[in-house]
């Protein structure tokens, strides 16, 4: 173990100078919420990580369990008038933390085989299918056990899709397969892709095997893991796609961490400005769809539906508002807006197996909404999200069946007849 | 862990706070470790934090700096309170109570350690009275959390400070806090009708407004003490029915001299918007890189105006608004169609901080009130001072409360920057105080404007201060070192004043009072003090001082709608001065020769006190002479006032009973000519009647309850159905009273919910004050309170600081 102030980075250190201990993320900060204490709030983790770096307060265990608790849902920073970017400030204090000694971070012994899944895909798509079968039959390796809670029961069946011609004319779409839902929720992506060709995206590929995006190396104190995977990603892009490829992603979480890739490399002398310019490609899915050349129809079946948002589509791409767009225009099926619909469900990417009680704490209230609010579909928009609600909802016997923004409106989509194509819309 | 108490590195220094503030004595580890074994069965472990995580946590405020608690306790149960502050004192360790810690004078910061009492759990209870205007909350309640519930009732709480998201209604009452809506609605205190809570020993206590003659408003001084005096755990308000509707108005000028002139003539013009807020040029520079708020770009300054009514009167004031600021290098004048717009607008008001805050490391919030017509003056030598010092500096402005917001953006390493700051802020401080404001018209003192209270305070003043606080907290282990002296400096003259303001009373006017004083401590004789006398009957035992000879008038501010005259001016005096400028007092007197001093101490009900407050909000100042000699001046001639306890509210009500006031500061009321109403209305239909006119949006000016009537006057006249239009009772009224001096006729309490028992015979009743008149005569005071012991031994030891001799003891003199 290094002895001292926690180390950080200037970009950090300038958080912490920012933050004038206003205290208006507090009300924005799910677990500040559930546990009324400052210790669990945003402004008091920002003093937490400042103490430290100052040399007040002692690094070790106490501190790190105290800075675990926190989602990582950027709620804080949407609320902050002064524009503190809390995620840097603490992104660096656990990379500290962890460089000193990993199990003050991830001392609930999930993460780490799980960070070496999203490290090898195919590993991911096998545990999955090795913790469904565990399930059935009860038999699971020990660090393994909370991940099986939240998966479904069975197994997705990836359905078969009729390929929709491509609209060479429209906006050019890299589509990136985001790790965990295409082990867990792989038709998604299809429907995904799918409609975002009907939507008249001209599809593009980038070759070679598609990498995570590095939001769970990031978020548990793994910077330089992350910052390879996001050179991965970057070179790739640089060399496959044309310049104004929009990267769409399908989950909030890479999405936003996708769109943080220019700072994140910022430092590499080689690939700063390809990262900075391909950062302001990123889209979130919705987003993307809401501005595709031909409006989407769909035609619901008279459910009531409810959205669960993306916490980084909400607060770090400012891109919330497309999810509940997308779903008004699904005739037939009725919105209902949740009060918790753009808070954090607790999920929270690998949260809810290192915090299993926060999370569950958390998730409480969104269950009591829906269940109160009589949800017949609860729409997620992040695979995380989805497996913690559709556990949620299981543990309680709700009664809302949970999906994937994608097939709820896969399912939905009127492909015939076709929306017609409104040119003035189309780019160039 | 740094050692409780210590500032780290990186900490202002502020060694000066050793002269001003007693530091308790130290606490050894054993007796913190005892005090922890002690609150174990009092409170839950989970909410009993001792480890260096938790006492980093709340070392702070939003001054952000960090002074670490011993121990930190979160409190649920208003019990729990009162346990933990009976065990702190038996180990005598200072406690301090705490909200959100939004606060922005080191309210909150445990200078010298001690147990930091965390409050915002403490939601319960909510118990809402919508039939009596009023709810009853725990203190953690969140401001805005709390407007919202009584939205959904269409009920309104307005003060509304810009934190209110975040902040506690318990920091609101201790801070006393305000916000732009202040303007037409008042400050926090003007909404306060009681507390409950613990003092620091435990002892539970209830403290509400007086009602009757012989109580003083103890509940006014612990409103805005900074937590010094008592840990409240439950707040009554006062709230009202929503307004009609909201008409947003953004008016931009070339300067800020401009924009200052028109808010002068805005004021002058009566009119009476909800807010009227000014943001100076760099500020719309700043936010609208930010916010985009959308304010024209070669504006000098801009005004952002809110006017509340029903959209005929929204679209009338508009007009006058319009036609008001017309003069002069008007620039835009545009209102908001539709809450959106609106919304937009004011933006651009409540990013002012924040955006700052993004350029700068650090924000330093300066906050003071000057008299309106001099917001303009002051603005520029803000200016003047931030140039001198090399500092950069933009302001927001209250502007109708003349309560500005300079806010320097500095960065915390630079010391030699800091030295700049700190002496531009004494230089802002003091010119404001220079023009008779105040240093802190809504952020408090904390620690922050401790060393600059002398600019407001003598020493004898401040010594007041400290007596009251040693009355509440003998100990001082409640928040210490915060809001006030506990320190005094050594007494250097014999009648220190404040080097810019001699006393308002003259040396001779001084000095027979103090010989009255003297003569009647030598006689061992009671000392009546007599205005008009129509009040009291003669007490033949007593010597007698009147104040009829002192009628001097020392200040009329038409501009700023305050006045500062002697306490023996007739009324009716006064009113023949205001008359000329279309003002008057809304304390409404029962008799033209009744002494406003007089008036002041006697704080009877106001006729009109639902339209613009009982007499304790016509006061904003008072001059006087306690039992012990001291002339004493609390309160200045602004809306906006938190430097110090406001002692005025003592004054208010009083009855002669603490000392001799010599000359109050008042503020003034558009005249208005009334519609008055009598509805014949039959037993517990008058109270139904009254309150409900009191629930419309529009509420009457006065609503008065007699045998088989409500009577009601109104600014806008709602017709008949308030019953038919009669002649202005209030001089037939005046002269029954003035007829049947007091005794014989008594005032009672019987509180808001409460109407005059049906076997008394009463003559008048007074809905909102919760107070009836009738012919039954009061028990004596302060038995006939109904308040508590523990609040009526309290009322006794600020009695004994301010009469050491008993001059006034037992009776109403
Ligand atoms: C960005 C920003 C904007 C602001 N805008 C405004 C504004 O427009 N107007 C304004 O007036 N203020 C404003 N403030 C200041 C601050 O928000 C107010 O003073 C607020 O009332 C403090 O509430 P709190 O719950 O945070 O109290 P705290 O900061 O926790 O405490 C304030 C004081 O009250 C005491 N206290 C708290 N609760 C209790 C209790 N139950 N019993 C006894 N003592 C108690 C504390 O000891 C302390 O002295 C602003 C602050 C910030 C950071
Ligand atoms: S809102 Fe921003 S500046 Fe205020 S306490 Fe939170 S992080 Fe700090
Ligand atoms: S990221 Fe979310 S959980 Fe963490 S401090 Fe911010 S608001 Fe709270």
């Amino acid at each position: 173990m290094t002895h001292g102030a926690l180390a950080l980075a200037a970009d950090a250190i300038a958080q912490l100078d920012h933050c004038n201990k206003c205290g208006f993320c507090l009300p924005a900060c799910p677990t500040y919420v559930e546990t009324g204490l400052e210790v669990h709030s945003p402004r008091g983790r920002l003093s937490l990580i400042e103490a430290a770096w100052r040399g007040e307060l002692a690094v070790g265990q106490p501190l790190a369990d105290a800075l675990s608790l926190c989602v990582g849902c950027r709620a804080c920073e949407a609320a902050c008038p002064s524009g503190v970017q809390y995620s840097i400030a603490m992104q660096a204090a656990q990379a500290d933390l962890v460089r000193r000694r990993r199990r003050w971070v991830v001392s609930r012994a999930a993460v780490p085989p799980l960070l070496a899944l999203v490290r090898h895909r195919r590993a991911l798509k096998a545990a999955v299918r090795l913790g469904q079968a565990a399930k059935r039959i009860r038999l699971l390796p020990v660090p393994l056990a909370p991940l099986a809670a939240m998966l479904p029961p069975t197994a997705e069946v990836p359905s078969v899709l009729v390929p929709i011609p491509a609209d060479p004319a429209g906006p050019a779409v890299h589509f990136v397969d985001t790790c965990v839902m295409d082990a867990l929720f792989p038709t998604a992506n299809q429907h995904a892709r799918a409609l975002l060709s009907a939507g008249g995206a001209h599809l593009q590929a980038a070759h070679g095997p598609e990498g995570c995006c590095g939001a769970l190396e990031a978020h548990t104190g793994h910077p330089e893991k992350a910052r390879e995977m996001a050179r991965a990603h970057v070179v790739r892009w640089e060399r496959d796609l044309p310049p104004d490829t929009w990267i769409v992603a399908h989950a909030g979480g890479c999405a936003a961490m996708m769109a943080d890739y220019g700072r994140l490399l910022a430092d590499d002398p080689r690939w700063a400005g390809p990262a900075r310019r391909w950062a302001g490609q990123v889209r979130d899915w919705a987003a993307a769809c809401m501005a595709l050349p031909h409006a989407l129809a769909f035609r619901g079946t008279g459910a009531r539906v409810a959205l669960q948002n993306s916490c980084h589509a909400v607060n770090a791409l400012g891109q919330g508002a497309a999810p509940a767009e997308l779903l008004a225009r699904v005739a037939g099926d009725q919105l209902v807006t949740l009060p918790g619909q753009d808070r954090c469900c607790g999920a929270g990417g690998v949260y809810n197996l290192n915090q299993p009680a926060m999370a569950q704490q958390i998730l409480r209230r969104h269950l009591d909404e829906a269940a109160a609010a009589d949800v017949d579909v609860w729409v997620a928009t992040n695979p995380g999200c989805a497996l913690h609600l559709g556990q949620g909802v299981r543990a309680t016997a709700g009664r809302a069946a949970v999906v994937h923004l994608a097939t709820y409106l896969h399912e939905r989509w009127q492909a015939d007849p076709p929306a017609p194509p409104d040119s003035a819309r189309r780019p160039g | 862990m740094a050692k409780a108490g210590a500032a780290w590195h990186g900490q202002l220094a502020r060694p000066h706070l050793a002269a001003m503030a007693a530091a308790p004595a130290a606490a050894t580890p054993s007796t913190w470790a005892q005090l922890a074994v002690r609150l174990k069965p009092l409170v839950p472990a989970a909410r009993l934090l001792a480890d260096p995580v938790a006492q980093l946590a709340y070392s702070y405020d939003a001054t952000g700096e960090r002074r670490p608690p011993q121990l930190v306790v979160l409190a649920e149960q208003p019990a729990e309170v009162g346990g933990v502050l009976a065990a702190a004192a038996a180990a005598g360790v200072p406690v301090l109570p705490r909200g959100a810690g939004t606060n922005l004078s080191g309210g909150t910061l445990p200078l010298f350690g001690g147990l930091v009492l965390a409050l915002q759990r403490l939601t319960e209870p909510w118990r809402l009275d919508v039939a009596h205007l009023q709810v009853s909350v725990g203190t953690g309640w969140v401001t805005a959390d709390l407007q919202r519930a009584l939205a959904s009732h269409n009920m309104f709480y307005p003060p509304d400070p810009s934190s209110h998201r975040i902040s506690t209604i318990g920091g609101n009452v201790q801070e006393n806090s305000g916000g732009p809506h202040a303007l037409r609605y008042g400050v926090t205190e003007a909404h306060v009708l009681a507390v409950e809570g613990y003092l620091a020993d435990g002892t539970p206590i209830h403290l509400d407004r007086p009602a009757v003659p012989g109580e003083w408003d103890l509940l006014g001084v612990v409103i805005g003490s900074e937590g010094t005096l008592m840990v409240a755990t439950e707040v009554t308000l006062a709230v009202q029915a929503r307004p009609a509707g909201t008409t947003t108005a953004l008016l931009a000028f070339a300067t800020v001299a401009s924009a200052c002139a028109a808010v002068a003539r805005v004021i002058a013009a009566h009119l009476d918007p909800a807010a009227l807020e000014l943001l100076d040029r760099p500020t719309i520079e700043l936010v609208e890189r930010f916010a985009g708020a959308g304010y024209p770009a070669d504006a000098g300054a801009v005004l952002l105006v809110d006017l509340d009514g029903t959209a005929d009167e929204r679209q009338a004031a508009l007009d006058q608004l319009d036609a008001a600021t017309r003069a002069g290098d008007r620039l835009a004048f545009r209102t908001a169609d539709g809450p959106a717009a609106a919304e937009r607008l004011w933006i651009g008001r409540r990013a002012a901080y924040g955006a700052l805050a993004r350029v700068s490391a650090h924000v330093f919030v300066q906050d003071v009130t000057v008299p309106r017509p001099q917001l303009a003056a002051m603005m520029d030598e803000v200016l003047a001072i931030a140039q001198q010092r090399r500092l950069s500096v933009l302001t927001v402005a209250h502007a109708g409360d003349g309560n500005l917001h300079p806010t320097i953006g500095y960065d915390p390493a630079n010391p030699e920057e800091l030295q700049r700051l700190f002496a531009a802020d004494q230089e802002i401080l003091a010119a404001a105080a220079a023009r008779d404001g105040s240093i802190t018209g809504e952020h408090g003192v904390g620690i922050d404007k401790l060393k600059h209270l002398p600019l407001m305070y003598s020493r004898d003043e401040l010594a007041a201060m400290l007596e009251v606080k040693q009355a509440f907290d003998p100990e001082l282990r409640l928040n210490p070192g915060k809001a006030i002296w506990t320190v005094l400096p050594p007494r250097v003259a014999p009648d220190e004043t404040v080097p810019h303001r001699p006393h308002f009373a003259s040396a001779p006017h001084l000095q027979q009072v103090r010989e009255a004083i003297r003569e009647a401590q030598a006689a061992g004789r009671r000392l009546q003090i007599v205005g008009a006398g129509l009040r009291v009957p003669p007490d033949p035992s007593a010597l007698r001082l009147s104040t009829q000879a002192w009628t001097a008038v020392h200040h009329l501010d038409a501009e700023n709608l305050t006045a500062t005259v002697d306490s023996g001016l007739p009324v009716g005096e006064l009113d023949g001065l205001l008359a000329p400028f279309g003002l008057e007092w809304a304390a409404d007197a029962w008799g033209a020769a009744e002494t406003v001093g007089g008036m002041v101490a006697g704080a009877l009900p106001a006729w009109r006190e639902a339209g613009s407050g009982p007499v304790r909000q016509q006061v904003l100042g008072v001059e006087m002479v306690d039992g012990g000699g001291r002339a004493l001046r609390f309160g200045r001639p602004v809306l906006k006032n938190v430097a110090g306890y406001d002692l005025t509210k003592l004054l208010v009500g009083s009855f002669g009973r603490l000392g001799v006031l010599t000359a109050v500061t008042l503020r003034l009321r558009p005249r208005r000519p009334l519609t008055w109403r009598c509805l014949a209305a039959e037993g517990a239909q008058v109270a139904a009647a009254a309150w409900a006119s009191l629930a419309r949006p529009d509420r009457p000016e006065a609503v008065l309850g007699r045998p088989g009537q409500v009577i009601t006057a109104w600014v806008r006249d709602p017709g008949a159905a308030w019953g038919p239009a009669i002649a202005d009772p209030r001089p037939e009224w005046g002269a029954l009273l003035a007829a049947q001096p007091m005794p014989r006729f008594g005032l009672h309490r019987c509180g808001r919910a409460g109407f005059p028992p049906a076997h008394e015979p009463w003559t008048l009743w007074w809905p909102l004050s919760g107070v009836w008149l009738g012919s039954t005569p009061p028990a004596p005071p302060p038995e006939a309170d109904g308040a508590d012991p523990a609040a009526r031994h309290l009322a006794e030891q600020v009695r004994r600081a301010f009469d050491p001799h008993d001059l006034w003891k037992g009776g109403e003199a």
